[in-house]
């Protein structure tokens, strides 16, 4: 892989908060690699720390509360944790943009549809008034909105229309990499199929990248070229595609496959992974999912658990991992 | 005749700014003992206002509803409360649906001292037991729901659904809010209940997968009415009303090597309220024809399944 | 009996200790306790209960006692505070007067936040013609200047120290019915109450039992920083005749009296005041620690 086709690079992202004199450890040492134009998913459930790995990549954390205690991303070799405030502003919304979750939160009620993707588009460039109505109602139109819609308040719109505006304001400028934080988690899910081909034909046109984050593992199948499991801020595997499903490999992955009811057709009992998430002020020592383990021993209650490279991009960081 | 609830032309509409909303339009149904019946559909199918009828929380505007034979469409107060003592009903949001100053002790509790029946000590026997059944550990007894996480909290839901008793329990997007890895632990445990104690479910959700593993029948709804309805592997092996058939197939596969042929719907829902004469599909079926402009039927296809949709027999002698 | 055990949770690493029943309370009063600026207020307004309860061993004068030889005069060795119109040890009526006032303020705000709760639960409860009415009648009464609502009480039931707590309460009781109407309003959405129909819960239980105890922060709150205020107004209320009378001690009524004569005889003025801005700086001190206490969002 040459040094142009990779577009970003996160090499040990560490992230806390504080909360009523407690730490929070949202996200511990998490490392990917991101190519131009290609999706990754990144899956895992409440509270793996997901969203703030997204939040941090673009800089919109709240600090404080929360540090970002160490790490580098590398965006087109550059580290943007390193840029200062003024200079990130140019990054946001024109080389990375997100897509939150809920879009009926994401959406000011107050200004019509129209003016939100204007607003984008003057913020970023030197157009006019004008020039942004005129290249909002483009927008509009692209992602399937009527353009006599533009004076529209969000209240008007149904979730999947207001879900559309928000992807409207995201690819304006055509982002090198776009973040998609559960965008469709909200929706029905036959307007959850129009929404992810949108964003799979916009992604292929504009050549971009995609973070899509999100709990749902056939979404993650149909939409992404490699996918990194999450779990308690840690990245418990990383693979392409084929690599996660095909041949899953940490007892976390395979746990949540098992506990899909797809997985068992036929069969009186669903097969759950035993136990909660950590409480994540108090992450467990060595493996952090160990004490939900059904392959643990007691050496994976200790010490600092190796990522090994199972097959070529394909990493496990387990002691025992299912081969 | 061994339906234990059994639904005839139920409706429930709401007077709101603009119209009537008519939220659910003449549903039809009956759900054997001891099986469970998945209510699927998308927002503003009515999925939710039929649970909530059923259990008396909403007032039917017409139609009837039996239980165990018996006419329960209006209740008096008394009438009400042995009702409520065979039919109970589970939440979608584990934590709202707990008032967050009550010990988890008091909440399972309630029922039981509401029902006049139980001794001070029988109450505490009969909490620790039902934790037990629910499998909620027995020292967050006095814990409050902000302390317990979604999965645990979802078990008190059911644990107090389970106080009486009932025969019948509407469980309303039980899951929906909890982590996929502690979905099998609650839907194993509604299974495990439904065994020991011989229980009825009614399982509303707009989760084709869960709803696939836990029900024996399954109906589809739409804008207030049923589209389809029959026996689940029927309906997931061969899906016969276009909506139905949308989707299923915009269900997201696990399955990599399997390319999805999917059904894209144009345009949006419409509107319950006031809805145009006819078929409510109509606006976004691709097999749409001037027929549909008539209402809608369920017609029984097959032995005890249903369709409502006058071009299904065409449509799928095709295939 | 099938238990399902498979999802106990026995291997969950976050365990939540059995303990006693501890209570929403509990846990506010741990965070109170950590909050430095509530605690200075907490122990301000204790310091001055305890003057005003302990007044007759700090003061060796009594509150009526008149020494006419010594008008108006200054702080002194004798009088630290001075003496007022009367000859009468100013010190000591501040401190017994810190009794009064107190309970003036006390009273009339629990009252006022009493009635805010009874009629604004059933207001928000009830709604439909029930809310209208009470509605109006709230409207009725903020639009009447709180002076003129005491004139029209007094003119019914005299002047006097009740009777001015009365007044308080009943002026100042729009905002608590209001208050407590939206926070019944916005309870009355949530799924526990259907929860509990569910289970055969009855009206007034539902009420009392779910809705109230949901209720009770924000009208806690206001309790809290009406007693302040309350005093604060029955010392305008002084100005006009109604309100407190003499001879009784209430910083309020002391304060318009001496503010004829300001200029030469500051201290009558001054000393009051100065008690008066004591209690209501440790009394919103505690307050807006207690704020951030029930505040579910600050929550660990």
């Amino acid at each position: 892989m040459s040094s142009t086709d990779l577009l970003l690079s996160v090499r040990d992202l560490t992230v806390e908060y504080s909360s009523g004199g407690d730490v929070i450890y949202a996200v511990n040492g998490v490392s990917f690699d991101l190519e131009r134009g290609k999706s990754l998913g990144l899956v895992g459930e409440t509270g793996a720390g997901k969203t703030t790995v997204a939040k941090a990549i673009l800089r919109v954390l709240p600090m404080p509360p929360a540090t970002i205690k160490g790490g580098t991303v590398l965006l087109d070799g550059e580290d943007i944790l390193k840029k200062p405030e003024d200079k990130m502003l140019d990054v946001r919304g024109q080389k990375i943009s997100m897509i939150f979750q809920d879009p009926m939160t994401a959406l000011n009620p107050t200004m019509t549809v129209g003016e939100q993707i204007a607003e984008v588009v003057r913020l970023h460039s030197d157009a006019t008034k004008q020039e942004a109505k005129q290249k909002a109602m483009q927008m509009l139109k692209r992602v399937g909105i009527m353009p006599d819609r533009y004076d529209n308040y969000p209240y008007q719109f149904s979730g999947g229309m207001k879900q559309r505006v928000v992807i409207a304001m995201a690819l304006v400028f055509k982002p090198d990499l776009l973040l998609a934080d559960e965008p469709t988690t909200a929706l029905d899910v036959t307007i959850q199929a129009q929404i992810l081909e949108m964003i799979r034909s916009f992604k292929e046109k504009f050549n971009s990248s995609m973070i899509l984050i999100t709990h749902d593992l056939g979404i993650v199948a149909e939409n992404c070229d490699t996918v990194a499991v999450i779990y308690a801020g840690q990245i418990v595997e990383f693979g392409s595609r084929e690599d996660l499903f095909d041949r899953p490999s940490h007892p976390y992955t395979v746990g949540l496959f098992r506990s899909l009811p797809s997985y068992a057709v036929g069969e009186a009992r669903l097969h759950p992974i035993e136990g909660a998430p950590p409480d994540p002020r108090n992450i467990p020592s060595g493996c952090v999912f160990h004490p939900r383990c059904p392959r643990a021993t007691d050496s994976c209650g200790s010490g600092e658990i190796p990522n090994r490279e199972l097959t070529p991009g394909h990493f496990c960081r387990c002691l025992y991992p299912e081969v | 005749m061994s339906a234990v609830i059994e639904v005839k032309d139920l409706k429930k509409h709401f007077d709101v700014p603009g119209g009537v909303l008519y939220a659910v339009d003449g549903v039809s149904f009956k759900v054997e003992q001891g099986t469970t019946i998945g209510i699927v559909g998308e927002s503003g199918c009515g999925k939710s206002t039929l649970g909530r009828t059923i259990i008396h929380l909403e007032e039917s505007t017409d139609g009837q509803m039996l239980f165990q034979g018996e006419d329960v469409t209006r209740l008096r107060r008394g009438e009400l409360k042995k009702f409520r003592e065979k039919v109970q009903f589970i939440f979608q949001d584990p934590y709202s649906s707990l008032n967050p100053r009550m010990t988890i002790e008091e909440t399972i509790q309630e029922p039981l001292r509401l029902s006049g029946r139980y001794s001070k000590a029988q109450l505490d026997q009969a909490v620790e037991e039902l934790m037990d059944r629910t499998g909620i550990e027995e020292r967050l007894q006095r814990s409050y729901p902000h302390e317990l996480d979604g999965g645990r909290r979802q078990r008190v839901c059911i644990a107090r659904a389970l106080a009486l008793d009932p025969d019948f329990i509407v469980c309303d997007e039980p899951v929906s809010a909890l982590d996929v890895s502690i979905q099998a632990q609650i839907l194993n445990l509604l299974m495990d209940l439904q065994d020991a104690d011989k229980l009825t479910l009614m399982f509303v959700t707009h989760d084709l997968s869960v709803v696939r593993h836990i029900s024996d029948t399954i109906g589809v709804m739409y804008l207030g009415q049923m589209v389809e309805m029959g026996s689940t592997e029927t309906l997931f092996n061969r899906p016969l009303h276009p909506y139905t058939r949308a989707l299923l197939s915009a269900v997201p596969s696990t399955d990599i090597h399997k390319p999805s042929q999917r059904i894209v719907l144009k345009g949006e829902l419409t509107s319950p309220i006031n809805p145009k004469p006819g078929c409510r599909f109509r606006s976004r079926c691709p097999y749409a024809r001037r027929q549909c402009t008539e209402n809608q039927q369920l017609q029984e296809i097959g032995e005890g399944y249903f369709v409502a949709c006058s071009r299904v027999s065409e449509l799928n002698d095709s295939e | 009996m099938v238990s399902n055990k498979a999802g106990s949770a026995a291997a969950t690493i976050s365990p939540v200790k059995r303990r006693k029943k501890e209570g929403m309370w509990k846990q506010v009063f741990k965070r109170l306790m950590k909050d430095r600026a509530a605690m200075i207020g907490l122990i301000g307004v204790a310091v001055i209960i305890l003057i005003s309860i302990c007044a007759p061993i700090l003061t060796s004068y009594s509150p009526e006692e008149m020494d006419l030889t010594r008008l108006n005069s200054g702080p002194s060795w004798e009088h630290p505070m001075g003496t007022d119109a009367l000859g009468r040890d100013y010190m000591s009526r501040l401190f017994y007067g810190g009794r009064y006032s107190l309970v003036l303020g006390i009273s009339s705000s629990f009252l006022s936040v009493l009635i805010g709760i009874i009629i604004g639960s059933i207001a928000g409860y009830f709604g439909n013609w029930v809310d209208n009415i009470i509605m109006r009648l709230c409207d009725i009464i903020q639009a009447i200047p709180g002076v003129m609502i005491s004139i029209i009480i007094s003119l019914a039931l005299g002047t006097g120290y009740w009777v001015t707590i009365a007044a308080l309460a009943i002026g100042g009781c729009s905002h608590g019915i209001r208050m407590t109407r939206a926070q019944v309003l916005s309870v009355r959405k949530s799924e526990y109450l259907d929860a509990a129909r569910t289970v055969n819960c009855g009206s007034i239980r539902i009420m009392f039992k779910h809705i109230l105890p949901n209720t009770m922060s924000p009208m806690l709150l206001d309790f809290t920083m009406r007693i302040a205020n309350m005093i604060q107004f029955s010392a305008g209320l002084s100005v006009i005749g109604l309100g407190v009378q003499a001879p009784t001690p209430e910083w309020g009524a002391m304060l318009s009296a001496g503010r004829n004569v300001i200029r030469t005889y500051p201290h009558l003025v001054m000393f009051p005041g100065l008690f008066i801005f004591a209690i209501s700086f440790f009394i919103n001190l505690f307050g807006d620690g207690l704020r951030d206490a029930l505040d579910p969002k600050l929550k660990k």
